[in-house]
């Protein structure tokens, strides 16, 4: 019991000594842990495609200004088209004609079309009251880098769609601007990006910390060394009557003086 | 598991000035409180196993009494791992076992003023079977008879728990010291060795905690600083 109470008053300093002592063990097991991370991210690492495609349209308010009755016409057109962008209906519109373009497509007929959800979360509107224009884009992102262009075009596609044609879905977004396409990029350049194997090995690494100090107090407490005169004192019933010092932290302390 | 030969240094603690020799001088003060009512004068330190700083420990205190200016005499009875000429680089070819057996005279074993009022007698060639020549009546009357020519007699043995000779040597020894060590000594070695002082009826005065590291605070207000 005596032992216990010791025990459980553990200082900093305490702490800072059963680290010292472990030590070893501590870095065996941040080590091990960073390699098996490091071999996880390797056997585990999948590329991952993105590309980005834009349809940039100039809205007509017949006044072809810059007044302020102009900007809040654009602003208008904006936040009504990013609100239908965000709609899972349009999500589910856009899904089922990209559906149809692609099938329409011999070359992406083996690709199987993202969810509407997937579609949604990548669609994103942006006004720009200078130019007086919208720019729908579409960020999509696939391990597989054949399925990334075909894609971006046939989502970009049923956007140009129904810029130009108006949608009866979406009488408000579509038909109540005199929208025109201005132009379209589609963003040659597919960028990859890999899942950071530096990431995950800093990961387990931390992960090893933590195993390592619980294994240091596990160590600790099961330990059968004599770590101070108070556990002696617990142990045995023979009165101290001498506490000499280590050599080393005395010839540590001499030298300083 | 295997364990480090000794983590204690070999050394006499020779600066008076030193943390260690202070330890000692302690120590010394402690003990000299402890035989208000006896006097010990043939006193030795055991410990549990080998490396715990008994040898150490033993030659340091003697020091402190030398110095203080007793008559003392070492005697290395650790006839399994003698060790005490290392410490003052001293021959052990004529030690106690070449006495016992007849071999040399008693004059020749002693390494007389190895320090001022410091006399050793080292272990001298390895024997058969050690405790046999520990049990010998003649070791009891050369004891008596450097009983008077010395106020203190120091004498180094074998660990406790790993040969018998501590048991053996208790019938002349006055007073046992229990030394340990942080960080090297088993709590469940001294327990066992504590039950076998108590079974035994040793008359042990009082334990020793050798290399318990130096706090911030005694680093600040070291004896050095004063």
């Amino acid at each position: 019991m005596e032992e216990n109470k010791n025990e459980q008053g553990l200082s900093l300093l305490d702490i800072l000594n059963i680290i010292k002592r472990r030590i070893i063990g501590i870095i065996i097991s941040i080590v091990v842990l960073m390699l098996a991370g490091l071999g996880y991210a390797i056997l585990t690492d999948r590329t991952t495609y993105h590309a980005t495609t834009s349809v940039y349209v100039i809205y007509d308010n017949g006044k072809a200004d810059t007044s302020t009755d102009s900007i809040n016409y654009g602003r208008l057109a904006s936040k009504t088209i990013a609100e239908a962008l965000n709609d899972d209906k349009m999500w589910r519109l856009i899904y089922n004609k990209a559906n149809d373009n692609l099938k329409n497509n011999e070359d992406a007929n083996s690709f199987v079309v993202p969810s509407y959800t997937e579609i949604g979360k990548s669609l994103s509107a942006s006004y720009d009251s200078n130019l007086q224009s919208l720019r729908f884009s579409f960020t999509y992102s696939s391990t597989d880098k054949n399925l990334i262009i075909p894609m971006t075009n046939a989502v970009i596609g049923v956007l140009k769609d129904l810029t130009q044609k108006g949608s009866d879905e979406y009488k408000d977004a579509f038909n109540c601007f005199n929208i025109s396409i201005l132009g379209d990029t589609i963003e040659d350049d597919i960028y990859e990006t890999s899942s950071s194997k530096i990431k995950t090995t800093l990961i387990f690494a931390v992960v090893g910390l933590v195993v390592g100090f619980i294994y240091a107090f596990i160590a600790e407490l099961l330990s059968q060394t004599l770590r101070s005169k108070e556990q002696l004192e617990d142990i045995c019933d023979i009165k101290v009557i001498g506490i000499i010092p280590n050599i080393n932290s005395v010839k540590k302390m001499e030298g300083e003086k | 598991m295997k364990r480090k030969n000794s983590v204690v240094s070999r050394e006499i603690y020779e600066d008076t000035t030193s943390i260690l020799f202070e330890s000692f001088q302690r120590l010394q003060v402690n003990l000299e409180y402890a035989s208000i009512d006896s006097k010990y004068q043939v006193i030795s330190c055991i410990s549990s196993t080998k490396g715990e700083g008994k040898t150490t420990s033993l030659l340091n205190l003697a020091y402190v009494y030398s110095l203080k200016g007793f008559k003392v005499l070492v005697i290395d009875l650790d006839l399994r791992a003698p060790n005490v000429h290392h410490f003052f680089n001293i021959d052990n070819s004529n030690g106690i076992t070449d006495y016992l057996v007849g071999k040399v005279s008693e004059e020749e074993i002693i390494h007389k003023n190895i320090k001022e009022n410091y006399d050793v007698i080292t272990a001298g060639n390895r024997v058969p079977f050690p405790a046999k020549v520990l049990e010998s009546n003649k070791i009891i009357e050369f004891l008596e008879k450097l009983k008077k020519n010395y106020d203190y007699i120091f004498v180094d043995t074998s660990p406790f728990l790993l040969f018998a000779d501590t048991l053996i040597i208790s019938k002349f020894i006055d007073a046992f010291i229990f030394v340990t060590s942080v960080n090297v000594s088993k709590k469940n070695e001294i327990k066992e060795a504590t039950k076998l002082i108590k079974s035994n009826n040793l008359n042990v005065v009082g334990s020793i905690v050798c290399q318990v590291p130096l706090t911030k605070r005694q680093n600040k207000y070291g004896y050095n600083g004063y």
